[in-house]
């Protein structure tokens, strides 16, 4: 078995942080049955591998099998380094786990997790749902509270009200929190110019001082973030433009967060993250900027997308694996309520005001009225004149297949070769014996 | 009508398939000749469930199966005569 592993895995029992300890393979299943969390693991057992993944794939994991010995890894990249070729490279799937013997050429396929969505007509939001939500969030949060001690903790605020309530959250359990917020420095000058700082950096300094948190300011220019791009497809182990575009925001963050982290000498820093509310409500729509459509999604109403966008969540890295690479640890405290925002009903989510209601009605007023007002905000699209990390990369010709071809160079590997890699916002995987290199 | 045939008129209309392109057969490889991409496939698997009342699995993602119209009707068959418990 080799190994390499960088992401901290983040696997919850009954709301408390557990380890996996050695033992038989049905005992590894039967923790992962019970865990919550973002993690991704490999356990070398009597009957073979077990590598399972979190319910919702937050955290990555790939495999290869050379010669009997079976090699994973959180970076797709790594695989590939050790000789691996990308034909020979499979994920575990979000919410499942495997047992492979090699030896025995067996492989099975275990799902340990399905969320149930609520699939029913209605368009109201039970007072049980609302507790429900509140009452895993605070689960949550005292789990991050236990792990978060003598840390330095961060919370990404865009301004928006998922990463505002995140902060609020944050606040209340862990006290002693800073807020980090991103904008471009070339929107930062037009906007002075015209008065006053872009939107999403004002009114992360206003909820900051309102919140009583210290906010970090990561203000970078255009050309400064397309200089990270190639790190942000390596550790993002994605071309597609909506999670590059996250990546290079994030890619900026986690710099910051490392050198202000650096100075105080305390654990591995944490970040608290919006990350997956949209998916749960499934509160994406394309962009269009400047003629052209980004983003795309499947033509079906909201209330059937909702499963996919959570699906799709198996791939992509834009969050944990940019941090990662940073030695940075991301919780995503909403995934970790994935169970019971899946029980907004199907019938409330065509609903464009429903994401508002339900937040409303679980934060209250700790969320300031300001926020709720404000327009949706995407960091990465942070306005239809300067147009974000899209505009950045839009302006410039790359994206689309320029992105994959980009990505399939700096992994050393075909452009044709990723075709198939990623289906339905899933990472290829098997479901029989996968056979070696030998 | 058949299920394949169903299947068939979905895809082309999905994938806007020209009614003459001798390229698309019930072996083609739908991935590979660029007629369904992630969002069609999606969208297929929605129809699928619709129309004949089954759920999809995501092992069918990456079923060899899966890639082509005659792959996936069986697929469809199979699901079908032996649904799934929910």
């Amino acid at each position: 078995m080799i190994a390499r592993r960088f992401i901290t895995d983040q696997l919850w029992v009954d709301g408390r942080p557990a380890t996996v300890a050695a033992g038989h393979a049905e005992d590894a299943l039967a923790l992962v049955s019970a865990a919550t969390g973002h993690f991704a693991i490999h356990l070398e057992t009597p009957e073979g591998h077990v590598l399972a993944r979190d319910p919702l794939g937050v955290n990555k994991l790939f495999f290869t099998i050379d010669r009997g010995t079976v090699r994973s890894a959180n970076y797709l990249h790594d695989l590939l380094d050790d000789g691996a070729t990308l034909d020979r490279v499979w994920s575990v799937p979000s919410g499942h786990a495997v047992v492979i013997d090699p030896d025995a050429r067996s492989y099975a396929l275990h799902k340990h997790h399905a969320l149930r969505f609520d699939d029913s007509d209605t368009g109201e939001l039970e007072d049980d749902l609302v507790d429900a939500v509140r009452a895993r969030l605070d689960v949550v949060f005292a789990g991050i509270a236990a792990i978060a001690a003598g840390r330095p903790v961060y919370v990404c605020m865009s301004g928006g009200m998922d990463s505002t309530g995140v902060a609020v959250m944050a606040r209340r359990w862990l006290g002693d929190v800073t807020a980090v917020t991103f904008a471009l420095a070339e929107e930062q000058e037009r906007r002075a110019g015209a008065g006053g700082p872009p939107d999403d950096l004002a009114t992360a300094r206003r909820l900051s001082a309102d919140l009583g948190m210290p906010l970090l300011e990561v203000v970078r220019p255009g050309d400064a973030i397309l200089a990270t791009l190639d790190d942000v497809l390596r550790f993002g182990q994605d071309w597609r433009d909506f999670n590059v575009h996250c990546g290079l925001v994030n890619e900026a963050l986690a710099r910051a967060i490392a050198a202000d982290a650096h100075g105080r000498g305390d654990g591995r820093p944490l970040v608290l993250t919006g990350d997956t509310m949209n998916e749960l409500m499934a509160d994406y729509t394309p962009v269009v900027y400047r003629g052209a459509t980004f983003y795309d999604l499947p033509r079906l109403p909201t209330a059937k997308l909702r499963r996919f966008l959570v699906g799709g969540l198996d791939s992509g890295d834009r969050e944990v694996g940019i941090f990662g690479h940073h030695g940075i640890d991301v919780v995503q405290p909403y995934a970790l309520c994935a169970d019971a925002y899946a029980a907004v009903p199907a019938g409330a989510l065509g609903n464009p005001r429903v994401k508002q209601a339900l937040a409303r009605a679980v934060f209250g007023d700790a969320v300031p009225e300001y926020v709720y007002a404000r327009p949706k905000v995407r960091a990465q699209a942070a306005s239809e004149e300067v147009g974000g990390t899209l505009g950045l990369l839009a302006d410039r010709g790359i994206h689309g297949a320029g992105l994959a071809a980009r990505f399939a160079r700096l992994l050393h590997v075909q452009p044709d070769e990723l075709r198939g890699f990623i289906r339905a916002g899933f990472y290829r995987f098997t479901t029989t014996y996968p056979g070696s290199q030998e | 009508m058949p299920i394949i045939d169903k299947l068939e008129a979905f895809v082309r209309e999905v994938g806007q398939v020209d009614p003459d392109d001798p390229e698309f057969t019930r072996e083609t490889d739908l991935w590979d000749m660029g007629y369904l991409d992630s969002n069609g496939v999606v969208e297929l698997i929605v129809f699928i469930e619709s129309e004949f009342g089954v759920e999809v699995p995501e092992e069918a993602l990456f079923d060899p199966d899966f890639t082509r119209l005659s792959g996936i009707a069986r697929v469809v068959e199979d699901l079908v005569a032996t649904p799934r418990p929910v």
